[in-house]
């Protein structure tokens, strides 16, 4: 509430050993409140033995504003050593002042700011904590692949009606994100391969460039991005708040591996629906990727089509699919175990969930390179 | 002493790194009896169940399960104690993809050879023994809290365990459900016989319906005292258990506290 009254007001006098504080105005809330850091700075900056005394003006309005800067100072003054002449003052200050010492302070609380190590600690905490890291990867890929041996010999379940529900999130509700994505890149290889092919007259050779641009890259990568950010982030943010909920150390007690009962599902619903989803987007891409050449070069369908044939073989479209197993494998395993890795709070949730985004591209990414260059070295 | 014991936590320390929670814990908790683990926030009450339940390892120290360390026990022999264990946790920890329905007959799925019409009349049933008959096909989300933890506690009871845990059963419950919650808590131990380790700091609950309470000092790390509620009470052995124990019972009691000043 804005309080109406004359603008608050607070000066400083030194008289020999006391420190006058003069205070007068409207001291509230909601009112405007006068620049102290001068004050403070003064009384800091004092030496020997101080007293510290208020002066009230008549008419004085306040509330905890007057009595918090109150406050500030005999903690100041009681770091320094100085009196401080509270007695004067009105009641009900004084009772504003109570009531920020009835609770006492917790001793260990004021630890916590002062603890900053030195950089070489700083760097050393930090490699174990990444070393650290990427066990606690290796130890879930372990955990997750024992958990699928045990699945196809029979000594696991899955629950289906969780498993069918996934699936079905995860890739028909994806349908028209992926669409819209790859028909935009298809369109845009299209249009700067076909800018650029102009030049040397040879616009016939943008299906090349569109083929093998799609099948081989752009398809997978674009859908595994898309699904890192959709369904990898989704994975995470799931995970993470049964896992506030307790809703994970209740499995563990009963007996039941969360990894068959949360992850695998997941697993398996991703590891199965991104090479459909690459292959829906490969479609698409090479299809915008026509419509753009024919309509803006004129190159017309069946010379299109012909001439990728010609040169975009089999195992293009092969290595592409490969990729996009890789790629689903990757973004759930990001987004399980950064939802297992969720620490407590709501917060929590929203970074595990950056977390496996960021994971999941970076593995997608890395991994797409790797695959590149051994597939260069093979000659596919 | 006659009393067989179920649980031997020894010399049991519990840290998180470098902090040490509680330091040279050393308690039983007696067959068929009802042992509260008290203390203020943050004196590691919640943490002392966890490591009970095997969700935290202990820094230093052993808990045992009978005759069995389970500290030091394997995965399989640790999962079969468990399997004897019910756990509600602080807000029902229901699983929420599934309904309350699916949620108490997943133990029973997992661990039985129970055909699916067995398993929904043990279902039926002990969503009755909540009160909570008729609510199977609803999710936990469109439960109130107090029904989540009735559902957790049915959940919980699944199995006709031996020993049940409740972490906090009636924080955030209003008093008439938290009064509910604690006839609910004794009903069970009489039907079930089952041995219950309640961790609270709401001295209410605890002064209806435990045998024994745990007192962890929450300055001085260690255990405060132990004993029936009404014993504490009157010989505390510490200042900090008197405190602790007054000031509660004040509430309870309807008393006034000593000064009218908000505290």
């Amino acid at each position: 509430m804005l309080v109406k009254g004359r603008k608050a007001q607070a000066g400083i006098l030194e008289e020999g050993n006391a420190l006058l504080i003069n205070l007068g105005g409207s001291w509230c809330i909601g009112s405007q409140l006068p620049d102290t850091r001068g004050i403070v700075r003064q009384i800091e900056a004092a030496e020997g033995e101080k007293e510290i005394r208020f002066l009230l003006e008549q008419g004085i309005q306040y509330d905890t504003a007057l009595a918090s800067f109150i406050f500030r100072l005999a903690r100041i003054a009681r770091e320094k050593g100085f009196t401080i002449e509270l007695d004067p003052l009105p009641e009900q200050l004084k009772r504003l002042l109570e009531l920020g010492r009835k609770v006492p302070e917790k001793e260990d609380a004021a630890k916590k700011t002062g603890d900053s190590a030195s950089w070489i600690a700083q760097l050393g905490s930090e490699v174990i904590r990444r070393i650290y890291g990427m066990l606690e990867i290796a130890t879930f890929t372990g955990e997750w692949v024992l958990a699928f041996i045990k699945l196809v010999s029979g000594k696991a379940r899955l629950r289906w009606e969780d498993f069918w529900h996934i699936l079905r999130t995860v890739s028909l509700d994806a349908l028209p994100i992926v669409a819209l994505i790859s028909f935009l890149v298809g369109a845009i290889i299209s249009f700067l391969g076909a800018v650029t092919l102009k030049q040397f007259g040879a616009e016939f050779a943008v299906s090349y460039l569109v083929g093998y641009g799609i099948l081989r890259e752009m398809g997978a990568i674009m859908t595994g991005i898309i699904l890192a950010g959709r369904t990898g982030a989704a994975f995470a943010a799931q995970i993470g708040s049964m896992k506030i909920n307790e809703e994970i150390d209740a499995l563990r007690t009963l007996g039941i591996s969360p990894i068959e009962f949360i992850v695998l599902p997941r697993l398996l619903a991703l590891f199965l629906m991104m090479p459909l989803l690459t292959l829906y987007s490969n479609v698409i891409g090479i299809l915008s990727g026509w419509v753009v050449a024919e309509g803006l070069m004129g190159v017309p369908g069946p010379v299109f089509f012909s001439e990728m044939q010609s040169v975009v073989g089999l195992e293009d479209f092969l290595l592409g699919i490969f990729k996009s197993f890789v790629f689903g494998i990757l973004v759930a395993t990001a987004g399980c175990l950064r939802g297992l890795q969720c620490g407590s709070g709501a917060g929590a949730v929203g970074i595990a969930t950056t977390r496996a985004v960021v994971a999941g591209i970076t593995l997608i990414v890395f991994s797409n390179a790797v695959i590149d260059w051994a597939a260069a070295t093979l000659g596919v | 002493m006659a009393e067989k014991i179920q649980i031997k936590v020894d010399n049991l320390t519990m840290a998180y790194g470098s902090f040490v929670l509680q330091r040279d814990l050393n308690f039983d908790v007696r067959k068929g009896e009802i042992l509260a683990i008290m203390g203020p926030s943050g004196c590691g009450k919640s943490s002392l169940l966890k490591h009970m339940l095997g969700l935290l390892e202990p820094a230093q120290g052993k808990i045992h399960y009978g005759n069995v360390s389970f500290t030091d026990a394997r995965r399989k022999v640790r999962q079969s104690i468990l399997r004897r264990c019910g756990v509600l946790y602080q807000n029902g920890a229901l699983w929420s993809t599934m309904t309350v329905g699916e949620n108490v007959a997943l133990p029973l799925q997992e661990f039985t050879s129970l055909g699916k019409d067995r398993i929904a009349e043990i279902v039926d049933f002990k969503l009755s023994v909540v009160g909570l008959k008729g609510f199977e096909s609803y999710f936990p989300s469109e439960l109130s809290g107090g029904m989540r933890k009735r559902a957790g506690l049915a959940r919980a009871i699944a199995l006709d365990p031996d020993i049940l845990f409740f972490d906090e059963p009636s924080a955030g419950l209003d008093p008439v459900s938290s009064r509910n919650l604690d006839e609910l808590i004794l009903e069970t131990r009489k039907s079930l016989g089952a041995t219950i380790v309640l961790v609270s700091h709401e001295l209410p609950s605890i002064f209806t319906v435990a045998d024994r309470a745990v007192y962890l000092d929450a300055t001085e790390r260690r255990m405060g005292g132990i004993g029936s509620p009404h014993e504490l009470l009157q010989n505390p052995p510490s200042p900090a258990v008197h405190a602790f124990l007054t000031r509660n019972h004040s509430e309870r009691t309807g008393e006034k506290p000593s000064s009218n000043s908000p505290s």
